[in-house]
């Protein structure tokens, strides 16, 4: 028996021995110390129901009721001495064969700690779950928008994280600001319960609260908006709270972090001085900041929700971060798509000048051949046929020889129609294109004189029926022209209008100037002042911009530089 | 009586319009080449040019650049085998450009029309 007792004493478990009054004869070690109290104070000769634990955790009764049977008590949360803990309870009767009930042995171990980790574990799965459900309504879109929204959404929805409010500033491109850019959450209790109980209705997961969020509750987020308007904060504020967090990228508790001065608007326009802050960094830069606070029901912010909202932060970066790529990638697809369709128009062109100037060619060449001993036939066949008389022998065949020649020359002009036509082709074309084309030809010009090109082209130019490839010679031999006025570098302005019915087109530089009396004579042919010039080059642009009913005239100012202006008639012009 | 002058590396060519211009009443000068005729022009009072265009030596184009060049006011006529130097800009320095043809009369037109026109 006293083995027995032995073994009781030093069990590592809370072991407590009553008799059928409830008079406590035997405690041990471990028990002694769930409770921390001193080893040599004996709870022997107490009454088990009238311990302070037993009788505030509601087990007294269950234990003066206790007679037969077993009775396991798994988790019994107790309140001891201002200390809260889980005990698991297990109090057998003891039973004597002869007398019967004789006392009660009880069980007791300190399972507090047992039931915290279950309780963490509960809490990191729900963790992981929101933040999966976030990371997977994330994957579905690429607009920035959308992912921004979403992780308020799920900053702020009751299945997520469940803070009231929450707001998203961005830095600007400067980086010289961080400007509110969204919000969610509303600043009436009253909304805020309605909206999320519509919200919740039938709708267990975060992912179907974050589907149906964009129709019930964008419309009543009106006052969190407008705080998120108001909300600029320069980034030279060193003092800020928002500015701190994003600094030193890392998440802040605004309590008892607050600056007086610099965060007296923010706490002014938020209406709390409790919230959490945590920066959004997208490959070591930051890009903004999430304010989240629980304006209506004033529920402290703990530090594990800074955390989890931190990992929230860090999948919105990364998202933003891939909807940042997946824009630049689908930019980038778009430009050489129109690279690619642009070269293979041009190949195709390419091709069809190439096929036609190749038959174009070698008919020539035959025509040429050809031509000048037809002429020759023809002409002295004629030229015969007239000095002939009409009942002259020759007279009808000198006429067989001319008519035949004729047949020829018919056949080869046909053949000739092949060849590049010099005729202008009118085709409506956009004039600024063709000005940009026309520019393109004379870049490694600009380059090479270090000339600044300055180009103001209006969109809203009517249409214009134009021969572009004859234009285009007109405009680079306006371009090369000026680039040649200004050898030692300057600028070339390029400007577009519409004026009233005409297309206005302005080619400026900032060479030395033209004098007043020369200023007439720049269309003629020959009319140069450099040796190395054809002087053509303006008699050219002239006569092509004459050949589309167009205008063309200089004005020029000594040392300030010359303009020259074009006028082309839209297709409005013509029609009235 | 005005003065023609035919610039042409064929002989046979030059022999045609010598005959056909002097039928007309016009005094006809003859040349092969380019050079041949910016001396003409040059050392003569010339008031018209039919100029050939492809020639074997200096050809139409830079020849009538040339010309234009010795007399801003001389009238010329481009007479050539091909259509497609009339979208040449040196071209359009002539007063005309005629294609060759068995058929004078386009030819002849034009010269009297311009030579009318300078009597006037």
């Amino acid at each position: 028996m006293e083995a027995f007792e032995d073994i009781l004493r030093n069990a590592p478990i809370g072991v407590l021995i009553s008799d059928q009054e409830g008079k406590i004869c035997f405690s041990n070690e471990s028990l002694n110390q769930i409770f921390a109290r001193e080893t040599n104070q004996k709870l022997t000769g107490l009454n088990l129901c009238d311990l302070e634990w037993v009788k505030n955790s509601g087990l007294q009764n269950k234990l003066r009721e206790l007679t037969q049977n077993v009775q396991p008590f798994p988790n019994v949360p107790i309140r001891f001495e201002n200390k809260e803990f889980n005990l698991s309870f297990e109090a057998t009767p003891i039973i004597d064969d002869d007398r019967g009930f004789r006392g009660i042995i009880c069980f007791i171990e300190d399972i507090s700690e047992r039931v915290q980790l279950r309780q963490n574990l509960k809490e990191k799965s729900r963790e992981l779950s929101i933040i999966n459900e976030v990371s997977q309504a994330l994957s579905t879109t690429m607009k920035t928008d959308e992912i921004l929204e979403m992780i308020l959404i799920g900053v702020t929805a009751g299945q997520g994280l469940g803070f009231n409010r929450a707001f998203l500033l961005l830095l600007d491109e400067k980086g010289d600001h961080l400007a509110g850019k969204m919000a969610i959450g509303t600043s009436d209790p009253k909304e805020a319960g309605r909206i999320w109980e519509e919200l919740s209705k039938d709708r267990s997961t975060l992912k179907q609260v974050l589907q149906s969020y964009g129709k019930s509750a964008k419309q009543k987020d009106t006052e969190v908006r407008r705080i998120v308007e108001n909300l600029k904060i320069s980034m030279e504020d060193d003092e800020s709270i928002l500015v701190r967090s994003v600094k030193k990228r890392c998440s802040i508790n605004s309590e008892q972090n607050l600056s007086n001065q610099s965060d007296e608007y923010l706490i002014e326009l938020l209406g709390t001085k409790k919230f959490a802050v945590v920066p959004l960094v997208s490959k070591d830069n930051a890009i903004g900041v999430i304010i989240a606070d629980n304006f209506i029901t004033s529920k402290p912010i703990k530090d594990e929700e800074i955390q989890l909202l931190q990992i929230f932060a860090s999948q919105a970066s990364i998202a933003i971060e891939n909807s940042g790529l997946y824009n630049r990638l689908t930019r980038q697809v778009k430009e050489l798509e129109r690279a690619n369709n642009a070269l293979a128009q041009n190949t195709k062109r390419m091709i069809m000048i190439e096929k036609f100037s190749a038959i174009g060619q070698i008919t020539s060449r035959i025509a040429h051949q050809l031509r000048n001993p037809m002429t020759i036939i023809g002409g002295f066949a004629k030229s015969l046929l007239k000095k002939a008389k009409p009942n002259n022998l020759h007279h009808n065949s000198l006429e067989i020889i001319a008519a035949q020649i004729e047949r020829m020359e018919k056949i080869l002009n046909r053949l000739l129609d092949f060849t590049p036509k010099p005729r202008m082709e009118f085709k409506e074309v956009d004039l600024n294109l063709t000005i940009e084309q026309s520019l393109n030809m004379v870049e490694s010009e600009l380059a090479q004189e270090k000339i600044v090109l300055i180009k103001d082209l209006k969109k809203d130019l009517d249409s214009l029926q134009i021969d572009a490839e004859q234009l285009q010679v007109s405009l680079v031999n306006i371009f090369r022209n000026s680039i040649q006025a200004m050898p030692s570098g300057g600028e070339l302005r390029v400007a577009t209008w519409l004026e009233g019915e005409k297309a206005m087109i302005e080619i400026k530089d900032k060479g030395a100037g033209i004098e007043e009396k020369h200023l007439k004579s720049i269309f003629d042919p020959f009319y140069t002042t450099r040796e190395d010039a054809d002087g053509l080059g303006l008699t050219i642009a002239s006569e092509i911009i004459r050949n589309h009913n167009g205008q063309i005239w200089a004005k020029s100012q000594k040392k300030e530089g010359t303009s020259i202006y074009i006028k082309l008639p839209t297709r409005r012009g013509e029609v009235q | 009586m005005k003065k023609i002058l035919v610039v042409d590396d064929e002989p046979d060519i030059r022999r045609l319009y010598s005959s056909e211009l002097k039928d007309e009443g016009y005094n006809v000068r003859l040349a092969s080449d380019g050079e041949e005729a910016e001396e003409i022009v040059n050392s003569e009072d010339v008031d018209l040019v039919v100029l050939d265009i492809k020639m074997q030596r200096k050809d139409g184009l830079s020849t009538l650049t040339q010309l234009k060049r010795i007399r801003k006011d001389l009238r010329v006529v481009l007479n050539s085998a091909y259509p497609t130097f009339k979208s040449d800009f040196q071209s359009w320095l002539a007063d005309f450009y005629v294609v060759k043809s068995s058929n004078l009369d386009e030819l002849k037109k034009r010269i009297n029309q311009l030579l009318k026109y300078d009597k006037g």
